[in-house]
Parts: structure tokens; C-alpha cells; sequence
């Protein structure tokens, strides 16, 4: 709209060109065998000239079982500023030149474990990189829109 | 005078439940006949079902042109809670609002927009402004909060009860109150805003013994 022209507007910059490192965390000791925890951290700037709010942020991982199945990874993304036990995001406020990091966390689990203690290192070892997408749907003084960007991961 | 003041915890609610039926759930023992039934007005809002997500919204040319006025920290900032004030008052109350608050303003009197563009120009709050999962939403004033208070009064058994807009800045305001009820009273009683930080946690507060025995 020409409004945006003369006042601008929030504008969201998802940087996971230069952070898509998977860092493993520890899990429950428990199920150490046959899961193992990840995080990527995915830093986002608002790069406009407004007031932005991200509404809703969420991942999805691109692992078919056509390319691989040995492995399940469940996933939620959440803001390192807000952390939650649940898979919800809360909106939040990003002043204009202000920025703040996403966390993916990923929960990779063993599908066909049968109790040898390195099948789920040797599973992960040979899971190929795929891609995760990030999108995030923001609003500054406009209309609300999606912010979408893609990364590919590699586990091992 | 003092008044002891009873906040009652509750689940979160939503448009799936009625807020008199609520109350009289989680606070009916606590309730006595003496007693003032204070509701938080964003929780009546919602259980009227009128918050709305901005995706459910659709601002019009002038939503996204007024919008643009306010500052950003405004719940009328965004085209979508304008929209939804123009939705409320319609769009030339909003309008006439906008240049009747511009001219006063340049006479130095504030806030002549607010009282202009009707009764929910103040009460809209934007996204982020309630707890989830009402924090994607857009909620507005509650409707009729006479009725409501009436309907609480009845149901509970209560000398009366009111809808309040109570904040941590000391801001108290009593949108509708039963028969009987002192809402200037009740607005300095609950001044210190006893629904705490997040009104949906504890969204209701009984004013014990409003009326001495």
C-alpha cells in the first residue's frame, strides 16, 4: 500500500544461511539409546522501519520416509526469549532494528531400535542432510504476511 | 474503609464457556449476600466470543490509512484492531473521531478521540496484549456489561456485580455495574488491581462484605 512508501514498515530477516549447526543436547538418560536431542539456533532481525509482532513461528523438517526411515524427528521452534515446555509460540513484540534468536529444538528418535546400544548413532551417522523450512507470520502496520526461509541440516 | 477483596482462580476461558456459569462454578461458595462479583472485562470479551484473530479480520482502505496515525504502541495502531473499531462504530464516527481529536489536540486538549470514536475505542486491546491462547487476538470490549452484571447478580445470589478494566497503572475503570453498585466505589477499591498481572488467571475478585451487615 503507498502508505508503507512514506512511513515503511517491520520487515522480519530470518539469518540461517550461517547457523544451521545442530548442537546436541542432553535428553532423558533413560531413553539415551534411542533418542537424542538437537538445537539450532536461527537468529532474525526486524530489518524494517516499524514495529514488528511475530504472531505464530513454526518449522517443519523435510524427511520423508522415501529418503530415510530409519530415523523420526519431531520438532517444535520456539523464541530463546520465551521458553516454553509446550509446542506453542507466543506472539511478541520486535522493535525496528532489534533482533532476537529462534531455537529449533528436534527430538530424533531410533524407529526400528531393537536394543544394541550404537543403532541410533549408526542410524543418525548415515542420516542424509535434508532440509528444514522456518516460517514465521508477522505483522507490522500492514497486512500480515509470512516470512519463510530454508536451511539444510546435516545431523552427524 | 477497607474491603477485603477474595481473587478466585479459574481455567483459562474461552468462547466454549459462559462467564456466570464460571463464576458460579469456581467462586459460588465464596460468594456471599453481602458481596460485589468484580469480573475482568477482557474474559468477558472473550467468552462472548468477539476476540477475533487478525486473519479473521479484513481492514479497509481507511483501517489501514487511520491506522497509521496513532503510534505504534497503540491498540489502534494496526489496521486490523481499526478495522474492528470501525466494525464497532463505524467507519465516519471513526473518521469524525480522528479530526475532532486533531483539532482539540491542537488546542491542547487530549484524548477527545477516544470519547468521539465510541465505546470501544478505548477497550480494543491489540495482539500481545492477553495471555495466551488469546494472545494472537484482538479483543475488544465486552458487549452489554450491564447485562452481564445483572445476570452475575442473579445467578450468584451476590448484593451486586460489575465488569472493571483494571491495569497495573493504577488504572480502574467499571464498565457496567448491577443496580445498587457504587462503580466509582468499586473503581477505588479494586485500584490496586487485585486481578494481578494476567487478568485471565484470576479473573474474577469478590469484594467481601461490600455492604456492611
Amino acid at each position: 500500500m503507498f502508505i508503507d512508501l512514506f512511513f515503511g514498515d517491520a520487515k522480519l530477516k530470518l539469518d540461517v544461511a550461517s547457523h544451521s549447526k545442530p548442537v546436541a543436547v542432553p535428553g532423558d538418560s533413560a531413553h539415551k539409546n534411542f533418542v537424542q536431542n538437537y538445537e539450532v539456533t536461527i537468529p532474525y532481525k526486524n530489518v524494517g522501519s516499524q514495529e514488528l509482532t511475530i504472531l505464530d513461528a513454526w518449522a517443519r523438517v523435510y524427511l520423508p520416509d522415501e529418503q530415510y526411515a530409519e530415523l523420526t524427528i519431531s520438532h517444535h521452534l520456539q523464541d530463546s526469549s520465551k521458553p516454553r515446555k509446550d509446542d506453542y509460540f507466543e506472539a511478541m513484540l520486535m522493535p525496528a532494528g532489534k533482533g532476537g534468536q529462534l531455537v529449533l529444538k528436534l527430538q530424533v528418535i531410533a524407529r526400528n531400535y531393537t536394543g544394541a546400544e550404537d543403532e541410533l548413532a549408526k542410524a543418525i551417522a548415515a542420516c542424509p542432510e535434508f532440509d528444514v523450512a522456518v516460517y514465521a507470520e508477522c505483522r507490522g502496520r500492514g497486512r500480515i504476511f509470512v516470512e519463510k526461509d530454508i536451511f539444510t541440516l546435516k545431523l552427524n | 474503609m477497607s474491603y477485603e477483596i477474595i481473587p478466585i482462580k479459574t481455567n483459562i476461558l474461552t468462547h466454549h464457556d459462559d462467564i456466570v456459569d464460571a463464576i458460579v462454578k469456581y467462586g459460588g461458595d465464596s460468594i456471599g449476600p453481602h458481596d460485589v462479583v468484580c469480573v475482568a472485562e477482557s474474559v468477558v470479551a472473550i467468552t462472548q466470543g468477539t476476540a477475533l484473530r487478525c486473519d479473521q479480520i479484513r481492514p479497509g482502505f481507511w483501517a489501514f490509512a487511520i491506522s497509521r496515525l496513532f503510534p505504534a504502541k497503540g491498540s489502534i495502531s494496526s489496521p486490523y484492531s481499526m478495522q474492528m473499531l470501525m466494525n464497532y462504530s463505524g467507519t465516519l464516527r471513526v473518521m469524525a473521531g480522528v479530526v475532532l481529536g486533531t483539532l482539540a489536540k491542537c488546542v491542547g486538549v487530549a484524548g477527545v478521540f477516544y470519547r468521539t470514536a465510541g465505546y470501544q475505542a478505548r477497550l480494543i486491546d491489540d495482539v500481545t496484549g492477553t495471555m495466551p491462547p488469546f494472545d494472537k487476538h484482538i479483543v475488544p470490549g465486552p458487549e452489554d456489561p450491564v447485562g452481564v452484571s445483572e445476570r452475575i447478580k442473579a445467578a450468584t445470589g451476590a448484593f451486586g456485580a460489575c465488569v472493571a478494566d483494571v491495569n497495573d497503572l493504577k488504572r480502574s475503570h467499571i464498565l457496567g455495574t448491577s443496580t445498587g453498585v457504587d462503580g466509582a466505589l468499586v473503581a477505588q477499591i479494586l485500584i490496586d488491581n487485585p486481578f494481578g498481572n494476567d487478568s485471565q488467571k484470576t479473573p474474577i475478585c469478590i469484594i467481601k462484605n461490600y455492604v456492611k451487615e
